[in-house]
């Protein structure tokens, strides 16, 4: 597949062989202000066809897509894997599996329903319709152009993004990390080979984070502008913003996990199993997602003790992952807090060591934070004012709770961690995985983008 | 005093009389030698750090000395690691960080510190006893009474200095009044030695009214730990000279940490250079290692900076620490700490975490 057949026509060769940068090569610091608007336009350009098109088409050309991607001999899924493992860190493993699991999820079926329950209808943008939720009929319009700004260390993300805005109608300009330019490239790559008419409405640019000349122009010239990162980060693409552009920031958050008093019938079996629910918790992207678990809280009246619970997630859990998901590698500034926090617990005797993970007990209720690499913490609590206390200074910034409890206990569990903010519950081994039909961090994924045409009876 | 020692191991006023004497003259013993009876007494009387090395397989009765493993410097803030041979005299405490616990190194005697200071400090500026006035941007250490930094300092100037000056930092800044008034009535060559704190509250504030009398130095060290704005290494080197007529080669900067008794220095700036070169004591090893095995680099290779510290014979000798450099036989690059090598992904830092748990 070279960019030579896939070469849109109306953009000169040379500048569009600088903005699709392969990766392989130095990233693009060639962008200049000319360049974004040129890309700007070609997006907006390649809109025309993609709006043309149901969502159940649409769905069915993504579809051919995940499947060429996740059965062909052709598919460039090990090339991509081998290439994000050299910029972000992340095993070869831990990178098929990552796009693999979203890739499989992404189904038509699926993809229908997420716009069914985002919009109301699996056709917001074709005629009025007449939606449950709503009086008069409606017609959705979708934005000109997205501007999608990625932070780095999660590769599926951006194959999200690219999703999200085709099922939108929007066309976008996805804006890589420099530290992993590669996933969303390749994707795109093999877009334009199957369902090249998608592809056009989408384009991936890659520049040093914060060079506001470059991200302004950008910003300018889109209508929705979603950004992920830091708070810095965010605060500084949300500044770049004008009136009436929309924009939508995901932040830095934490992750955590609960056990409650649950049955006390339950034996070694399944505190295995759930060892291995709660390690791959805390293995997936190493640990550095926001719905990464980094502290498990484990009820003193429950079936375990906390430090049975501890020693069975690093003796059999993190033992168990390692093996289809290897730990990748990590920075120097990981292994160095990693050195420090466990030194501290080999001190007081509460460290449970595994070959690539650590568990850390602790004999206090609070939240205790993970530089990530697969080093986990197990804390008891007792009651819920305890874990209220532990968990209320991190208010807002709290995204999934991984909970694990008997039915009686969930409904009084459910309430209080929604009153602490917490933006998702699922369950152990799913605090990663997030179902594809439900919100993002809090909010739905595309609804905001829209704005609405009421036609009234 | 009266605990039966096993065999091999020496009472602490002996070992420290076997490391001042290899402070002074290294001819006649080996590094690795010294350390074994160091690691040997502290073995014995150091329960906590016992256990510790016990976990990780070392025995210092048997291994090689230099194998011991080192103790990360995050422990100090939770463990106190004493000698049990007789109660301690004097504890050393960090700055604040954001997680709150300081530090501490609870030290029996300072005599190999003390001196140690003293010869290091003399190689490293060519001043001998008496031959200057110093003035300190430092704390006072009757105010702030675990500051390592100001005991070395007041001790400097107890050996080098011919009189007694003033305190010239306070938690508010430096003292500028005072500042000024020392430079004014300087005649002899000056040792001006302060915080980085402390020179850029002056570099903000203070109207050059004065150049240093010939032969003066100024040592700058300690970072600016979050109190000030950060002043560009290269500024505040060239504001030494333009300001107080201080060349490059007579600055230095001075490196050490609480949980260690001995100092590196530059020895003079080498302005344009992307980093400075430091020089340790020969009774300061400084390795660095592999950040996951924690086994020694080759030299020239980058890793995190490990401290093998004879002067630190009661404590704990081999100190970890998160703090990037290499190591040549020219000397120690120091590159601060671990930054993010790669990106951190959305999970937000430890230290926003603590921050925002530990908040009042």
């Amino acid at each position: 597949m070279s960019d030579a057949t896939t070469l849109p026509e109306t953009l000169d060769a040379q500048v569009w062989a600088r903005v699709q940068m392969m990766p392989g090569g130095d990233v693009n610091d060639v962008m200049d202000v000319a360049l974004v608007n040129t890309v700007m336009d070609r997006v907006g350009r390649g809109a025309a066809d993609l709006r043309q098109l149901s969502t159940e088409q649409i769905a069915d050309r993504l579809g051919r897509l995940h499947q060429f991607l996740l059965e062909s001999p052709d598919s460039p899924l090990p090339r991509m894997a081998a290439v994000v493992e050299s910029t972000t860190g992340l095993s070869e493993p831990m990178v098929i599996w990552a796009l693999r699991d979203l890739l499989k999820r992404l189904t038509p079926r699926a993809l229908v329903a997420l716009v069914e329950a985002e919009f109301g209808h699996r056709d917001p943008f074709h005629g009025p319709r007449m939606l449950a939720t709503h009086a008069a009929a409606r017609v959705a319009n979708p934005p000109d152009r997205v501007f999608y700004v990625m932070a780095g260390t999660i590769p599926s993300v951006p194959v999200e993004a690219m999703v999200l805005s085709l099922l939108a109608r929007a066309p976008a300009v996805i804006k890589t990390s420099r530290a992993e330019p590669a996933t969303a490239r390749l994707y795109l790559e093999a877009m334009r080979q199957v369902a090249p008419d998608l592809a056009r409405a989408l384009a991936v640019v890659t520049w040093p984070g914060g060079t506001e000349a470059l991200e302004r122009a950008a910003c300018d010239r889109a209508s929705v502008v979603v950004a992920y990162g830091s708070n810095e980060t965010i605060d500084a693409m949300y500044q770049r913003c004008r009136f009436p552009t929309k924009f939508i920031g995901y932040g830095h958050r934490v992750s955590f996990g609960l056990m409650a008093d649950g049955d006390a019938t339950l034996g070694e079996p399944a505190l295995r199993d759930l060892a291995r629910l709660w390690a791959l918790d805390a293995s997936a992207y190493d640990q550095f997602g926001c719905m990464s678990l980094a502290c498990l809280f484990v009820s003193t009246n429950g079936p375990w003790t906390p430090e049975e619970v501890a020693r069975e997630i690093a003796l059999e859990g993190f033992p168990y992952t390692e093996s289809s998901m290897p730990r990748g590698r990590l920075s120097a500034e990981t292994a160095a807090l990693q050195m420090q926090a466990r030194a501290v617990a080999e001190f007081s005797g509460t460290l449970f060591s595994a070959p690539t993970g650590a568990v850390i007990l602790h004999d206090r209720c609070r939240f205790e934070p993970t530089p990530g690499g697969r080093l986990l913490h197990v804390v008891p609590w007792s009651t819920p004012d305890e874990l209220d206390a532990a968990l209320r200074p991190l208010r807002g910034l709290l995204s999934t709770a991984g909970l694990w409890c008997e039915d009686p206990q969930r409904s009084a569990l459910t309430s209080q961690l929604n009153r602490l903010g917490v933006r998702r519950i699922t369950r152990p081994g799913r605090m990663q995985r997030p179902l594809w039909l439900r919100d993002h961090d809090g909010r739905p994924r595309i609804s905001d983008w829209v704005d609405w045409t009421d036609v009234e009876p | 005093m009266s605990r039966p020692l096993a065999p091999n191991i020496m009472q602490y006023t002996t070992l420290e009389q076997r490391v001042l004497a290899f402070q002074r003259d290294p001819a006649n013993d080996s590094f690795d030698a010294v350390l074994g009876d160091v690691v040997r007494y502290q073995q014995q009387f150091n329960p906590a750090l016992a256990r510790y090395w016990k976990g990780r397989g070392f025995d210092a009765f048997r291994d090689n000395p230099a194998d011991v493993p080192a103790v990360p410097t995050d422990v100090f803030r939770h463990v106190r690691l004493a000698s049990t041979e007789a109660g301690p005299t004097r504890v050393f405490r960090t700055s604040g960080t954001t997680s709150g616990a300081r530090g501490e190194h609870w030290r029996l005697s300072l005599g190999a510190y003390v001196e140690g200071a003293r010869d290091f400090f003399a190689d490293m500026t060519g001043l001998t006893a008496g031959s200057c006035s110093f003035v300190k941007l430092v704390f006072d250490p009757d105010v702030v009474t675990d500051s390592s930094l100001s005991f070395m300092v007041q001790q400097l100037e107890q050996t080098f200095a011919i009189d007694r000056s003033s305190w010239l930092l306070h938690a508010d800044g430096a003292d500028i009044a005072g500042f000024d008034a020392a430079l004014q009535q300087a005649d002899r060559p000056v040792v001006v030695f302060g915080t980085a704190f402390g020179f850029a509250h002056l570099l903000d504030h203070w109207q050059p009214t004065g150049r240093l009398p010939a032969g003066s130095i100024v040592v700058e060290t300690g970072g600016f730990k979050g109190k000030s704005r950060e002043v560009p290494r290269d500024e505040l080197y060239g504001w030494f000279e333009t300001a107080l007529g201080c060349a490059p080669e007579r600055c230095l900067s001075e490196y050490s940490m609480s949980e260690l008794s001995s100092q590196l220095y530059t020895r003079g700036i080498e302005l344009g250079r992307p980093t400075a070169l430091y020089r340790a004591p020969h009774w300061l090893r400084v390795r660095a290692v592999d950040p996951m095995s924690l086994q020694p680099l080759p030299a020239g290779e980058t890793g995190l900076l490990r401290f093998d510290d004879l002067a630190n014979t009661d404590s704990v000798a081999a100190i970890q620490t998160s703090d990037l450099g290499c190591v040549t036989p020219d000397g120690v690059t120091l590159y601060g700490r671990a930054p993010g090598a790669t990106p951190r992904g959305c999970s937000l830092a430890v230290e926003e975490v603590i921050a925002r748990r530990d908040a009042p």
